[in-house]
């Protein structure tokens, strides 16, 4: 039931193809979530009534992600600086760094990078307001190609297109419901992706 | 049942610790850098997905409100909360204060709990769910291997004098699925059981180690050693007692409730007296005899 959710807010947001596409901000099914302000700080409430509403959070903001960078490599790379929306502070210059070495290749990206896999690993509040949630889920990249500016696809042969990742996702106290990408973690066990 | 279990996989444990690449640290791979490189190529590319028959699974003990996070969405465990109150934990453990570096348990939610003795719950864990208590029973398929032993001297023992026993169990990391997600199970050697097969057994914290090692003459008694009395052959079983600890994902390590028990293969004694076998064996001849 979750991998059909998966699959429609994938289809949903990636149907848009919007050229810049915006970080999705979900709000829980209810109210009763919702930070309330008498609550003590130090049991900080949940901002996701359930954990399956943070994985469907968690994966929209993933799929905006992913296809806001999609449309950076589109265009070889370059003004990077517009993935700052959908990231924390801590993993920008890591992105940045990453469109900056794209951009030097001198190649574009046609293609659209998915998702599937995604699990919850765990959804906490986090001790100044805000959330924290990690997730398993296999990056594919296998219809991406790479071409140079003569038209010819550049794209490495030996590629590895499915990529098993921890992603995390951080919220602010003010913005709770809008889920940064914090990290992405390639997971160092076993391939849970093949 | 989880020690018949793990003598059938002993075998497979040692293949699989000696198969397995060293566990590498979580590496950052961005959408950007991956379309041009395999990222990180030593990872991806670099075999770790030779899972060598470890594709395990352990089921949750049934469901828990809210308590998701481990087990996948194909568990179809509810993660509903209850309106108007804290989301229960993800999951709680309670661990051994023994464990040096662990001081407190993840409890869900930010939550961390002081650590209960002896492995018991003791310690109030009041907004965690029991079945979400990951224990020994969850790991029954990771394989902890048997541990290595050595004695001297080699094979023989005299009667009336010490025969010195070690093992060299050190801190042993499985992977696999675990509640049905990916996850490694880190085994700690915590106690060493000898059996002497002349009836008498001992319990040491530490493994033992050889006179030379241990800077002792030959025969000396150590914490491992053992004096037998009368000539015959014997069986030495040792059994190593692991504690366990499992991660998912960069979470860090937390323990498992329980502990694992592994007997190694048992080593033939052959115990004589004294003056048979000081007069039977020549060193030049045979380097191995006793006291030589």
């Amino acid at each position: 039931m979750l991998s059909a959710l998966a699959l429609c807010l994938s289809v949903a947001l990636l149907s848009g193809c919007t050229a810049t596409p915006t970080p999705t901000v979900t709000a829980p099914a209810t109210t009763a979530a919702t930070p309330r302000a008498n609550t003590e700080p130090a049991e900080a409430s949940p901002v996701f009534a359930s954990n399956d509403e943070a994985l469907a959070a968690a994966e929209a903001a993933y799929s905006a992600y992913e296809a806001l960078s999609d449309t950076i490599t589109s265009e070889g790379g370059i003004g990077g600086d517009r993935i700052a929306i959908a990231a924390s502070a801590a993993y920008l210059p890591e992105l940045l760094a990453g469109f900056e070495g794209f951009s030097e290749t001198g190649l574009i990206s046609r293609g659209t990078t998915t998702y599937d896999e995604a699990s919850l690993i765990r959804s906490a509040p986090e001790p100044q307001g805000g959330v924290r949630i990690e997730l398993y889920l296999c990056s594919d990249i296998s219809a991406v190609r790479l071409y140079d500016a003569s038209g010819n696809d550049k794209t490495p042969v030996d590629r590895t297109n499915r990529i098993p990742l921890q992603v995390g996702f951080v919220s602010s106290a003010t913005e709770p419901f809008l889920l940064l990408i914090d990290k992405e973690d390639v997971w160092s066990g076993r391939n849970f992706c093949q | 049942m989880v020690r018949q279990k793990l003598l059938s996989v002993a075998l497979a444990g040692i293949l699989l610790a000696i198969c397995l690449p060293n566990i590498s640290p979580a590496s950052a791979c961005t959408i950007s850098a991956s379309l041009t490189k395999n990222c990180p190529e030593e990872i991806i590319s670099g075999g770790v997905t030779n899972g060598g028959g470890v594709d395990l699974r352990a089921e949750a003990n049934g469901g828990s409100g809210g308590t998701s996070g481990t087990p996948g969405p194909s568990s179809g465990r509810s993660g509903a909360a209850t309106p108007g109150t804290p989301a229960a934990p993800r999951v709680c453990a309670h661990g051994d204060p023994a464990k040096p570096g662990i001081t407190s348990i993840p409890c869900g939610n930010g939550q961390f709990l002081p650590l209960a003795r002896n492995n018991t719950p003791a310690t109030p864990c009041t907004v965690c769910s029991p079945d979400t208590i990951v224990r020994i029973s969850d790991l029954q398929n990771f394989p902890a291997y048997a541990a290595p032993t050595g004695m001297e001297p080699n094979g023989w023992a005299i009667v009336g004098l010490a025969t010195n026993f070690w093992a060299t169990a050190s801190t042993q990391i499985s992977e696999g699925l675990l509640l049905g997600q990916p996850a490694q199970v880190m085994f700690t050697p915590t106690g060493y059981h000898w059996n002497y097969g002349d009836s008498n057994t001992t319990s040491t914290a530490t493994g033992g180690a050889s006179w030379d090692d241990l800077g002792l003459a030959e025969f000396s008694t150590t914490a491992t050693s053992h004096t037998y009395a009368t000539k015959d052959t014997y069986s030495v079983v040792l059994t190593v007692e692991y504690h366990a600890d499992y991660s998912f994902g960069d979470q860090g390590w937390r323990p498992v409730e329980g502990t694992v028990t592994v007997p190694s293969t048992p080593i033939t004694v052959i115990a004589a007296n004294e003056s048979t076998v000081l007069v039977a064996h020549d060193c030049n001849a045979n380097p191995h005899g006793p006291g030589c």
